[in-house]
């Protein structure tokens, strides 16, 4: 059986373009799960194994978060370590794999380029990490192209992200210059050395550097006796030297602070050069938290939602959480981390959102997209499920338990485009395209336009709502004609205002009149609220039948959907019916009466 | 009827999603930037200068960022990058919101 305290469940993420596929692919291959290193942007035209979408490959790009796991030997201990991983995209048009990501990690590595250092996408990441409390360490990328610093880095790192930076290494040599890093704990250098940097050489600190490492080491020690009385001690006899601090306990002290996001500690070099990617995966293994060593919590739904804390243990009922659905060749397939128990195959397990049973057909582990058939999974795992129907974010367990795990934040979509079929036929593949991506993205909306029949599609971004159109001509051959991006208006009212209105209607038989009057008032709208409307009833005297009144209601709703200034959604309006001193209406009118009004 | 009434009367007004743009260029690109902006409607609320690149953080109308990837490449060269995302509601002026309705009632007609 594995061992949970040698699993690692990490993601990479970071600013647009710093490299984390570059990351992802050189990991891959030292832990031998792939042979040849094939680039992003290579010329041999074979794309990076995780941008595994066609217009990945050609953009140059990660569109989506990819998985994948790895076996990791530990380059000091020799200790067999597994390590799932996923990639995620930088652009924040797709800033909902990023946080389904993670919601689900237990650590992340966050990706700075040597040169730019803390990017404004840098500090959206390193938000949405907060957000789910992931501890991370930091990788500075880069460090071979020119102009690039990675101990300024560190100190933006604290200046604008707010983190307490712990320097681990420091470059042997800059920019083309760049050979290895020197080990401030082990206080030895490395070199990479052999075709694609497999060698790792281990050698005394060069001379013109012992001084800085022994600086950099102060501060790391310093940095240490915060967080452990022992290192403090030490530190207070100004025993700073290699010898004089137990390694174990100095690298325990930094793994129990980073779980605990109190420090960050900076790893770099250069994936491109394949220089520190070594070292970077020892660091993941000594200094990110292992499934058990991070609080999950779920909702007991048995128990007036109350929080429980789930054990990352292989014996306890099962609790998993399905967070990325894909539908692609093989039918639909749906990620899911298991939080606690054992997932095995055949297993029957209780949707929490539908409260229907499935049974778990088929178990996969992923690599980008290839994978591999298993039969169970144990707690804290990383894999994926076949023809599972569910939304993403749906809570699974083995049926004993009613326990939902928190939601993902998903943001609203803040672009619209109007987009047609060019060739009629294609109708029917167009919403089948469609259909999948709104089930696999919670941000790319698509709604049809009352009056004008007009398909519009929404999101977070152009490049967002170009990749799906680009992706519906590719997979599904439907050519698509787009009008112009249009921008989600709303519309709203600025003061008050009074209004009346009288019904009447004379067909035959008795006659309809109704006649009532009320106040519209503006009413503030906080943030993203959903809560853009309010209806007050102050009539007294019971002179109109009841039922009346949510009617009235329900009609005032539907002439919010669109404004009578440009037909956008309308917000922050409040209205309130004063008086109804009469109305001879039929029952049956009534709905129809308030549609009008 | 007694919605759109009294909507006509209460001051309607329509409302534009404003983004939070941050933009990190090379100093020297720094007053082609910011005038681009400027004419974008955009508010600048912060720069920051550091080695060489400058950073600057803006309120900028969504409406008015279409095509800016392109646009602020061509200014500086390929070397500034930005990014955005969603920051507030807030009216449109005047005359936009009456180029606007104009644009509505041009395509409600036309469908007839």
């Amino acid at each position: 059986m594995k061992n949970i305290e040698k699993h690692r469940n990490i993601g990479i993420s970071a600013h647009i373009d710093s490299g984390k596929t570059t990351l992802t692919e050189r990991i891959l291959y030292f832990t031998k799960r792939i042979h040849a290193i094939h680039e992003v942007r290579g010329k041999d035209g074979v794309g990076a194994t995780m941008d595994s979408m066609e217009l990945e490959r050609e953009r140059g790009i990660t569109i989506q978060s990819a998985a994948t796991f790895a076996n990791w030997t530990h380059t000091k201990s020799g200790e067999q370590d597994s390590i799932n991983i996923i990639d995620t995209p930088g652009h924040v048009d797709f800033t909902i794999e990023v946080e389904r990501s993670l919601r689900v990690l237990d650590g992340a590595i966050l990706v700075l380029t040597g040169v730019e250092g803390v990017q404004s996408q840098s500090i959206t990441v390193d938000r949405q990490m907060k957000r789910y409390h992931v501890p991370r360490v930091v990788f500075v990328n880069k460090c071979d192209r020119s102009g690039a610093n990675p101990l300024r880095v560190a100190v933006m790192l604290k200046e604008k992200l707010n983190h307490k930076p712990c320097v681990m290494q420091i470059p042997i040599g800059l920019e083309d210059q760049l050979k290895g890093v020197v080990d401030l704990v082990e206080m030895k250098a490395y070199y990479f050395e052999g075709a694609n940097g497999d060698d790792m050489i281990e050698k005394e600190i060069p001379a013109e550097l012992v001084d800085q490492a022994n600086e950099y080491r102060t501060q790391l020690i310093d940095c240490c006796a915060d967080y452990s009385d022992e290192i403090m001690e030490k530190a207070m006899e100004g025993q700073y030297g290699v010898d004089d601090i137990d390694k174990a306990l100095i690298k325990k002290t930094i793994r129990e602070a980073t779980i605990r996001l109190e420090i960050t500690p900076v790893f770099m070099g250069s994936a491109h050069k394949n220089i520190g990617v070594q070292k970077l995966l020892d660091g993941v293994i000594d200094y990110l938290p292992c499934p058990t060593d991070v609080e999950n919590k779920a909702l007991d739904l048995d128990n007036n939602e109350a929080e429980v804390i789930l054990k990352s243990d292989d014996n306890e009922p099962l609790v998993c959480y399905a967070f990325k659905l894909v539908n692609d060749r093989y039918g639909q397939l749906t990620y899911v981390r298991v939080y606690q128990g054992t997932l095995k195959k055949g297993d029957m397990i209780t949707n929490m959102a539908t409260g229907k049973k499935v049974s778990v057909g088929r178990l996969v582990r992923m690599h980008a997209d290839e994978m591999v058939d298993i039969t169970e999974a144990g707690a804290g795992d990383i894999v994926a499920l076949f023809g599972i129907d569910c939304a993403s974010g749906t809570t699974f367990t083995d049926g004993k338990n009613h326990y939902n795990m928190t939601s993902m934040h998903v943001p609203n979509p803040v672009i619209e485009l109007v987009i047609e079929a060019k060739n009629r036929d294609d109708l029917d593949n167009m919403s089948k395209a469609l259909n999948r991506f709104t089930k696999e993205d919670p941000t790319f909306q698509v709604e049809v336009n009352k009056e004008s029949g007009e398909t519009i599609i929404k999101g977070m971004g152009e490049l967002h709502l170009d990749v799906y159109i680009e992706r519906m001509r590719r997979e599904y051959k439907v050519d698509v004609q787009t009008g112009a991006p249009q921008v989600a208006y709303r519309e709203t009212i600025t003061r008050e205002a009074k209004f009346e209105y009288t019904h009447k209607k004379q067909t035959g038989g008795s006659g309809q009149f109704a006649k009532m009057s009320g106040v519209m008032r503006p009413m503030p709208v906080e943030g993203d609220s959903d809560k853009v409307y309010n209806f007050v009833n102050s009539v007294v005297g019971g002179r109109i039948p009841k039922e009346y009144i949510p009617s009235c209601d329900k009609g005032f709703q539907s002439c919010m959907e669109a404004g009578s200034l440009i037909g956008f959604p309308v917000v922050g309006i409040e209205m309130e019916v004063q008086e109804w001193p009469s109305a001879k209406l039929s029952p049956r009118l009534a709905p129809r009466f308030s549609n009008r009004s | 009827m007694a919605f759109r009434e009294a909507f006509a009367k209460a001051g309607a007004q329509i409302l534009e999603p404003i983004m939070k743009v941050e933009i990190a260029t090379p100093t020297e690109f720094q007053g082609n930037v910011v005038g681009n902006v400027s004419q974008r409607r955009g508010t600048i609320t912060g720069t920051n200068e550091e080695l060489g690149t400058t950073t600057i953080t803006a309120e900028v109308p969504l409406s008015e960022m279409f095509g800016y990837a392109t646009d602020l490449r061509s200014m500086t060269q390929g070397k500034a990058e930005f990014t955005m995302e969603f920051c507030k509601y807030s009216p449109v002026p005047r005359n936009i919101q009456e180029e606007l309705i104009k644009k509505y009632g041009d395509k409600v007609n036309q469908r007839g």
